[in-house]
Order: C-alpha cells, then sequence, then structure tokens
C-alpha cells in the first residue's frame, strides 16, 4: 500500500504541475509573476496535497486499473491521482437550505485563493502596468487606435484564439459607446491590450504605428516645398537664312 | 464549435469590430454598473437593478454586453443570480475610477 517515495514526490509534482497549468491560463500576461507570489505557490501546496490524497485512497482500494504489471500500475495510479485530485478539487455540490441554494465544495475555496492571488500580482505588477501604459498611451487617439492598435498586436502575437479576440472587439465596442474621455478611453485600451498581449508587443505596437494612431497637436504651419534648381543650357543656334524658293 | 478553437491573426477581431453596430450616442450604464460592482463586490443581480434604477431592458442589455466583454462573472441557478467583476473588470473599475479625479492612471 505504500509505495515507493518516488511515485508520492511524482503524484504531488503532477498534481502540482496541472495546478499551474490554471495559474498560466488566467495570468497569460504575467505567469511568472503570478506564480512568484504566496498565494500561488500556496495554491500549488493545495494540489500537490490533493493529488497525494487522491493517490492514498487509490492506494488503500489497490485500484489497479486492470493492470496486472505492478511496477505499470503503480505509475497509471500516480497519474490517476494528478488528474483525479483537480477534478476533486474543482467538484461544487447544490444543497438546499431552507428556501435558498447553496454550493458547498472545494472550488470556492480555490477561488478565494485565486482573488488571493490577483491581488498579490495586481499589487506586484499595478505601477508597472500603470508606468507603461500611462507613458505608451498619453498621446495615443483612441479613435484612431482603437482597431489599428489591437489588430497590430494580434498580428505580431499570432497566436490569440478567436474567442479572446472576439472578447477583444466587444470591449472595443464597449469603450466606444462609454461615456469617458477619450484619454481614459486610450488608457483602458492600453491596459486590457498590455493583460493580452503583454508590455513588450504593446510598447512595439504603439512604436511601430507611431504618428497613424497619436493626437497630433494642431499647428499652422505654412508647407514648404524643397526648391530645386534646374538648369537650362541654351546653346546658341546658328542661324540659318530661310530659303528663297 | 471546431471554428472557435482555431486561431488566426486578427481576422476575427476585425470581422467581430465591423459586425457590431456603431454606437449612435454615449452610454453610463455599463460604467455605473461596473463602479457600483467595484465598491459592492459580488452581488444579487435583483439588488444591483434596484440600485441602478433603471428599466429591465437597458439592465440586461448592459449587464449582457459587460459579460460578453469578459469585464464581469455571473453565477446563476434555479433561484439566485449574482453578479461580480472579473480581474479584469477590476482593473477597469480602478481605472475609471482614478480617472474621476485626475485622467491618469
Amino acid at each position: 500500500m505504500a509505495g515507493t517515495i518516488w511515485e508520492w514526490v511524482a503524484a504531488g509534482f503532477l498534481g502540482a504541475v496541472i495546478g499551474s497549468a490554471s495559474i498560466f491560463t488566467r495570468y497569460r500576461d504575467e505567469p511568472d509573476n503570478a506564480l512568484r507570489t504566496w498565494p500561488a505557490l500556496f495554491y500549488l501546496l493545495v494540489n500537490a496535497l490533493a493529488s497525494m490524497l487522491a493517490f492514498l485512497v487509490i492506494r488503500i482500494f489497490g485500484w489497479n486499473f486492470g493492470m496486472d504489471d505492478p511496477l505499470g500500475a503503480a505509475w497509471l495510479q500516480v497519474l490517476a491521482a494528478g488528474f483525479g485530485a483537480i477534478t476533486i478539487l474543482r467538484i461544487s455540490l447544490p444543497f438546499k437550505i431552507g428556501e435558498t441554494s447553496v454550493s458547498i465544495g472545494l472550488n470556492q475555496a480555490l477561488e478565494a485563493v485565486f482573488v488571493a492571488v490577483d491581488r498579490a500580482v495586481d499589487r506586484k505588477r499595478g505601477q508597472q502596468r500603470a508606468k507603461v501604459v500611462n507613458e505608451k498611451m498619453r498621446e495615443v487617439s483612441f479613435e484612431k487606435a482603437s482597431v489599428a492598435l489591437p489588430a497590430y498586436c494580434f498580428a505580431l502575437l499570432q497566436n490569440l484564439s478567436q474567442t479572446d479576440q472576439e472578447m477583444f472587439a466587444r470591449r472595443v465596442n464597449l469603450l466606444r459607446s462609454a461615456d469617458l474621455s477619450p484619454r481614459v478611453k486610450s488608457y483602458l485600451l492600453g491596459l486590457s491590450l498590455l493583460n493580452l498581449v503583454g508590455d513588450e508587443i504593446l510598447k512595439t505596437g504603439v512604436d511601430n504605428l507611431g504618428d497613424e494612431i497619436k493626437d497630433l497637436p494642431v499647428t499652422t504651419t505654412t508647407t514648404l516645398t524643397t526648391t530645386e534648381t534646374v538648369s537650362v543650357t541654351v546653346e546658341p543656334q546658328p542661324v540659318v537664312p530661310a530659303e528663297s524658293e | 464549435m471546431e471554428q472557435k478553437q482555431q486561431r488566426d491573426d486578427f481576422d476575427t477581431f476585425l470581422m467581430s469590430v465591423q459586425k457590431m453596430s456603431k454606437p449612435q450616442k454615449s452610454e453610463t450604464t455599463t460604467t455605473r454598473i461596473m463602479a457600483t460592482l467595484s465598491r459592492i463586490g459580488k452581488t444579487d443581480v435583483v439588488k444591483l437593478m434596484t440600485m441602478m434604477r433603471i428599466s429591465w431592458s437597458e439592465f440586461s442589455e448592459s449587464v449582457n454586453s459587460l459579460r460578453e466583454a469578459g469585464l464581469i462573472d455571473m453565477d446563476d441557478d434555479d433561484k439566485t443570480a449574482t453578479v461580480r467583476l472579473t480581474r479584469e473588470g477590476r482593473r477597469w473599475a480602478v481605472a475609471m475610477s482614478g480617472s474621476s479625479d485626475d485622467e491618469d492612471i
């Protein structure tokens, strides 16, 4: 029943790896920052422990999943524990207490951990994010950039799903109709793009599109054209007397 | 369904933007809903609507557009429906509230 130390470590590690996938999916623009917060590490620990607990249960009941080879069965148990734990952690059972329905499960606890990760990441990245958006979007015109900038950034990124693109289009549409100043709309556009594509792509997009998406100051300038000097050499032609009929 | 999983560079974004009707007038309901949710956190949909004091159709339309934009989440079962800001929604709300004082984030 005990299993080797490596099986236990593998079960815990697999649980943590599968748990980290949630972190990567949720914090696509900053997975490394998210993983380096205490709540995220706690979340991985919970996943690892759940996986090890599932492994214990599987060993106690001796589920071999139809494998006769003990070594093969043991590693199949590790796999089942890793993937099974993540399912158990996300199950939420509805109960009725009087007239109200209440969902009870570990899912709620995990959501609370995610909220804590959100706050930790936002605290960590908040100032940096505000600085990038402020710096890059200050002169950007929302009207000019609302379609061009996202399209350019998505083209640079190349792997954004259609669902994300549709969702972003809805955000742009919301911003178009929102009763906000153009400056705030630009900031929100930049903020949303930053979260989706990361700061490097946003910076590159704004820099490359340049004046095409910027609010250029209105100035009255006289258009100066370059004057080209065209030298025409007229060579004296010999005067030919008109032939008389 | 399969098509949803496909990826392209930016075609879907452009087509979606073009498909959406161009807003005729500026509206404040969505920003008010976000500001209220930012202040009170997760809340019952009916309670939120009574706080907004707007027609059901306008409220429903705004909530739907916010949900489709991934700015709010809704949990509903047979009896109750609750609504709350997503992570992105919280960031928007913070940026918008900051903008009322000065226009910097």
